[in-house]
């Protein structure tokens, strides 16, 4: 969407005093209940690792884990290896008794996600895979391996959410806010209590605006309110330590389960929010993107190869020592492959959602990437350096409509007949951009040349992702500039270090010069 | 700004964590126990100093478990070690000076109506030999204990940590120029960040920070400051009732990233709305809007005539950014 017409639509939002749908269709497909899981952290303040968490089948009670003091190791151990359980065993980890599959209930394949209550709980699972994914304490031991089946898990799961064009793990204001545009800034717009306020209606303008900001004081991140940690639970902590301490085993039962009571609250709040957010989407009345079939197809896909194979092959015998570290790529060639991948994930989910959508469209042609004008010419010729004709269309669009494309640009119409084809050349004639397409594309249905599409109004767009499915392609082949990082050959460059001159001298006789 | 909210029926929300505020004193303590032992075998690990340095000097106030009785104490006390440091030159790192001075406190003169002296006090200054120089180079070194992360370290605590050290570079250049010792010691243009190693109580250096932009912002910042004391009526800023009220009638600027610091963000955003303030949609409406009011946009989007320029000007853009996702959607 171009900033312009961003700005435009929070405006008209703030107008109606209410979210306006953003989009014709859903882009962001929703697992059935069976199948979708809310997972939120809580953390003490200064500390990196969770002090409770929550995982909740959308169909079941939640699972709600604390420890009385978030900075202790050991505790904390304990409550993320009943955590892994829950998370591997909905993943599908035969550690865990899954099948090892993708999960296949009602169907050949079916889509199982885990939603997040926006992007600092997605910090929270990287966290989890740099501590416990090579874990060695109590070598062997279940516990140990249950700790980093975790860290595995959870790093799949961030390293999916990196990814734009999966749909496994969802930040859940951020699926939000691809649907609806609110009438607020982007800071507040992170806030799903705000986003879910605003979503829930009310029939009073003014009472809807006092609930948002009574929503919005609630905090969502993994942080607690700073009050509530100095006022509630900092002497609760403060007296659990002492009575564990003295050997107080009655109080400090009493205490731990005081503290539980209260991050209990918090996560359930926090789990709550994420799984209305995933029903908003759900009961939305627009058509989900017949696009998202690809996406999911994507997703099923890195979860077999990227989750599920190591696994199995854990389960199997192998040693966990082998699982991606959150601290190295390890081989150049993966590393460039899997940089590509993630380069690339907004082209592929565009080019998966954006024929279907012609709200998305509209954006494209309003940003400028796309064509939308009159085809005032067509020719047969032979297109230059080619030896068969080909079909031309010149396609008019005023000058001052936004244009991004550039020659050689490849193009398909919306409409599928004819297909589509290239920019040969972009002229100007007044206050008119004249574009000409070959339109190379084979065509089953009327020919391009047919003389109806003169005169008619017609819709081009480039077709996003060809760049990174070439790199890929080329990845691992081509012996081309950066083979040697890649594991295809060549050789290192060493760079000169022969210059022993003065750079500051270099420049000031070439400014005398 | 937590009196002023609260005076207005706020909630603060922005103070800090007790939990986070001692384990910040835990892991400080940790770094500077046994003569800074920790934190100089990592700064000598990260190449920050030579092998072999040693040398600390504890500046810390009592109530933050140093020796000293109080701040007025601390920076006489800084002043001192940085005469040490420039009389004893780069030998003196040898032996007698110290390699890290731990809450070394600066002041900044401030202005005798609003802005009363500011007190700094640098986690870790330390100092080594300046390469192709005889002077010491002084660098600003700044704990935080929150885990490093590597690229996916928060965005938000890396700046804020950035900026808190810009501000004591800019301080530590003032006062090293007050002094007339910048002959003997230069300050560094890169700082330190000391963050933990994740799941550990130990120091990860970062000692490549960049602080010209975040020192001259500071300096840029402290300018602002001064010259908006220079135009207050002068009041006695001990007297909590009447600072309070001063700050509740001046004008606000409200912004979008206020939220995320100010205690007082929701009222401003309140107050910039009954002005019809753009900003209160974000920074780019702010813009986009160029001065005119948001309810005086909603009419002009309604189809109102414009009445001015720049009105024309709003009407237009509102139109062409609607016309090119609409208008030739034919």
């Amino acid at each position: 969407m171009s900033p312009a017409l961003d700005i435009v639509r929070r405006l008209e939002a703030y107008e109606r005093g209410v979210p306006q749908p953003r989009g014709a269709t859903i882009n962001t497909p929703v697992a059935s209940p069976e199948n979708l899981a809310a997972l939120a952290f809580v953390r003490m303040g200064g500390e990196a690792r969770p002090w409770a968490v929550g995982f909740q089948l959308e169909a079941a009670e939640p699972l709600i884990l604390s420890v009385p003091d978030g900075r202790q190791t050991e505790p904390i151990g304990e409550m993320l290896v009943e955590l892994a359980g829950a998370i591997c065993g909905f993943l599908g980890s035969p550690l865990f008794g899954g099948s090892g599959q993708v999960f296949s209930i009602g169907g050949p394949e079916v889509l199982r996600q885990v939603w997040l209550p926006n992007g600092a709980h997605l910090s929270m699972l990287h966290t989890i895979n740099l501590r416990y994914t090579f874990a060695r304490a109590d070598e062997g031991s279940t516990r140990t391996e249950a700790l980093r089946a975790l860290g595995r898990a959870c790093g799949y799961m961030f390293r999916e959410a990196g990814r734009a064009d999966e749909v496994s793990v969802i930040d859940a204001s951020q699926g939000l806010r691809e649907a609806f545009t609110f009438p607020v800034d982007d800071i507040r717009g992170q806030h799903l209590g705000l986003l879910t306020t605003y979503l829930r209606g009310s029939s009073d303008p003014s009472s809807l605006k006092k609930e948002v900001k009574i929503a919005e004081r609630q905090p969502i991140s993994p942080t607690l309110d700073p009050a509530l940690e100095r006022d509630e639970l900092a002497p609760l902590v403060d007296d659990y330590n002492s009575a564990h301490r003295e050997g107080d085993v009655a109080s400090s039962k009493k205490l731990g389960a005081a503290i539980g009571e209260v991050l209990a609250d918090e996560i359930a709040r926090r789990l709550s929010l994420t799984l209305e957010a995933a029903r908003i989407l759900r009961n939305d009345a627009r058509p989900v993107n017949p696009g998202v079939g690809d996406l999911v197809r994507g997703s099923l896909d890195t979860k077999r190869r990227e989750y599920l194979n190591l696994e199995q092959a854990i389960a199997g015998g192998e040693n966990a020592w082998g699982a991606p570290s959150a601290e190295t790529d390890r081989q150049a060639k993966s590393a460039a492959r899997r940089f590509i991948r993630m380069a690339g994930g907004e082209e592929a989910r565009t080019r998966a959602l954006l024929m279907n959508d012609r709200e998305m469209i509209d954006d494209a042609i309003a940003a400028g990437d796309g064509i939308r004008g009159t085809v005032v010419n067509i020719e047969r010729r032979i297109p230059q350096g080619k030896k068969r004709a080909a079909t031309f269309w010149v396609v008019e669009i005023p000058l001052s409509a936004p244009f991004r494309l550039k020659v050689d640009a490849e193009l398909r119409t919306i409409d599928e007949v004819p297909p589509g084809g290239y920019i040969e050349a972009i002229k100007f004639q007044g206050q008119a951009r004249l574009v000409s397409v070959c339109m190379n594309k084979r065509s089953s249905g009327t020919p391009p040349d047919h003389e109806s599409f003169r005169g008619k109004t017609v819709t081009l767009l480039p077709l996003p992702g060809m760049f990174v499915e070439s790199k890929l392609r080329n990845l691992g082949r081509e012996p081309g500039p950066g083979a040697w990082a890649t594991g295809n050959g060549g050789v290192r460059p060493t760079p000169d270090t022969s210059y022993d001159g003065d750079p500051l001298e270099e420049i000031e006789s070439l400014r005398k010069a | 700004m937590a009196k002023v909210a609260e005076a207005e029926g706020l909630t603060p929300t922005m103070g800090q964590s007790p939990f986070a505020i001692s384990r910040g004193q835990v892991f400080e303590r940790e770094l500077l126990k046994n003569d800074a032992e920790r934190l100089i075998a990592a700064l000598v690990e990260e190449g920050v100093l030579p092998k072999g340095a040693e040398g600390f000097r504890d500046l810390r106030t009592r109530i933050n478990s140093g020796p000293l009785a109080n701040m007025d104490v601390a920076h006489d006390e800084t002043v001192n070690a940085l005469r040490q440091l420039a009389s004893a030159g780069q030998r003196g790192l040898e032996g007698s000076s110290p390699v890290v001075i731990a809450s070394a406190t600066l002041k900044i003169s401030g202005q005798p109506v609003m802005l009363p002296e500011g007190i700094l006090a640098i986690d870790a200054l330390v100092a080594r030999a300046e390469d192709a120089t005889d002077r010491v180079e002084l660098l600003v070194g700044e704990v935080k204990s929150y885990a490093y992360r590597a690229g996916y370290t928060d965005t938000t605590d890396l700046a804020t940590s950035r900026a808190q050290a810009g501000l004591y570079r800019y301080a530590l250049a003032l006062t090293v120029h007050e002094l007339g010792l910048g002959d003997h010691l230069s300050v560094a243009e890169h700082g330190l960040l000391v963050l933990t190693r994740h799941g550990s109580n130990r120091p990860q250096i970062l000692s490549t920070e960049d602080l010209n932009y975040q020192a001259a912002r500071a300096e840029a910042g402290f300018e602002r400051l001064r010259a908006a004391a220079k135009d207050l009526e002068a009041f006695d800023v001990e007297d909590e009732e009447d600072a309070v009220e001063r700050i509740e009638s001046a004008d606000v600027a409200y912004r979008p990233e206020c939220v995320s610091f100010c205690d007082r963000a929701e009222y401003c955003r309140e107050e910039a709305e009954s002005k019809g303030d753009g900003n209160v949609l974000g920074a780019d409406v702010g813009r986009f809007l160029a001065g005119v009011d948001l309810n005086r946009t909603i009419e002009l989007m309604g189809g109102a005539r414009p009445e001015n320029e720049v009105e024309r000007d709003l009407a237009e853009r509102i139109r062409e950014a609607r016309g090119a996702a609409t208008a030739t959607a034919s």
